[in-house]
């Protein structure tokens, strides 16, 4: 009739249980329960983030020479960034939006732009990010991997960023998300807006926005 | 099937179903269902709150009506549900506990309720199990049967004094060996 003893609980205090809000999300090295704005880790071998608590980021994130490096947690505008539409073409994105940073795997510059599958890479030699790290020497202070110069020319905007790397997966994830059909439509570039002008004003964007 | 019949049921399959999604091996999978669950809980929390409410503000929510709720097994499973049925956790467990005394007594048991709270609902229990049907696990059974009908949104019953009780097996245990002995010995 009731639960077995083995359960504990009255029925209301399992299904309250289980039923706990999601963004009780757990931290990926220890388990702690983290908030939905929490630091990543990459790890370095496995080409991974990881989602984890203060003081896992702390403790992993700054050993020197080790599986895991702290992903930063702050970006900001780059203001009186230099490059022209010829060098942007010369970078073959077929979009508006892209991210470049240092690949410490491949030794070279990677090229990421957002699309409704999801990141895609470009796979053209960058040769043209020489000269735009000669335009713009704060190019060459990205950390590799975990830090990228983001890039938005859609609609007429010539907008650059320093990011961290997390920022730029969580932009690909709500186009994804909200991308339909072959424009995208009014939910995703009204979240794309919303996205460009956090990160403006604040070098972050909000967790809350990525999710809503 | 009896309103009560059809609650306990219920309960049933929802603790079946959380087992099930539990068991899945891809977290991120049962996460759509818990989401869904605490959304749909919020909705029927607010509306039922609202609910209540306007009872109270027609200023029809006296004895009568509170009993009346309390009294349906459905009604009173869906307000402790949302935590918001008319009478609070002591109320409930110290009436379980009333309830409970004849029948215990029977079997020469007497419970006291030492503490009522949502995190542990503490008993005593003490005196000599009697009738030979009882161990001290049905009787333990028994009580956390009882209040967890009375309080479902309690975390765990604490049953002090249980070994004490357990006399009567005590005496018997030997009995039982020497008998399942001698049969042995007569087989051969």
């Amino acid at each position: 009739m009731n639960a077995p003893a083995s359960a504990g609980r009255g029925w209301v205090a399992r299904l309250h249980n289980f039923a706990r809000r999601t963004d009780e999300a757990q931290c990926e090295l220890c388990g702690a329960p983290i908030l939905y704005d929490h630091p990543h880790l990459f790890e370095v071998a496995k080409r991974k983030l990881y989602c984890c608590c203060r003081a896992c980021a702390l403790l992993f994130g700054n050993q020197q020479g080790t599986r895991y490096r702290p992903v930063p947690r702050d970006g900001h505008y780059l203001d009186g960034f230099h490059m022209t539409d010829l060098q942007w073409d010369a970078l073959a994105i077929p979009i508006g939006i892209a991210f470049f940073f240092y690949d410490s795997e491949t030794q070279r510059v990677a090229a990421l732009y957002p699309g409704p599958a999801g990141g895609t890479q470009s796979l053209l030699e960058l040769t043209a990010w020489d000269e735009l790290v000669a335009d713009n020497p704060e190019l060459a202070q990205l950390q590799p991997d975990v830090e990228a110069l983001l890039v938005n020319r859609t609609e007429g905007a010539r907008d650059y960023y320093r990011v961290p790397i997390d920022q730029c997966y969580a932009l690909t994830g709500l186009i994804r998300a909200r991308w339909r059909g072959l424009s995208g439509g009014a939910q995703a570039w009204d979240a794309i807006h919303r996205f460009f002008a956090a990160l403006k004003a604040n070098g972050r964007v909000p967790e809350g926005l990525l999710h809503a | 099937m009896t309103d009560a019949g059809v609650v306990a049921a219920q309960q049933r399959r929802i603790d079946e179903l959380i087992a099930a999604l539990e068991a899945l091996d891809d977290p991120r999978a049962r996460e759509p269902a818990k989401e869904l669950l605490q959304v749909v809980l919020d909705l029927h929390t607010n509306g039922l709150a609202r609910l209540m409410e306007l009872i109270a503000d027609a200023g029809a929510m006296d004895d009568a009506m509170t009993e009346a709720l309390a009294r349906d097994p459905q009604v009173a499973a869906l307000l402790l549900l949302h935590g918001l049925h008319p009478q609070d956790l002591p109320t409930r467990v110290a009436r379980a506990v009333d309830k409970m005394r004849p029948l215990l007594g029977a079997q020469g048991i007497r419970i006291e309720l030492l503490d009522a709270a949502e995190e542990a609902v503490r008993v005593q229990v003490s005196g000599r199990l009697q009738g030979k049907h009882n161990s001290v696990g049905e009787l333990q059974q028994e009580i956390e049967h009882a209040i967890f009908e009375a309080a479902p949104e309690a975390m765990r019953v604490d049953i002090a004094g249980l070994p004490e009780v357990n006399v009567h097996e005590l005496r018997f245990v030997p009995n039982r060996t020497e008998v399942a002995s001698r049969t042995e010995a007569g087989a051969q």
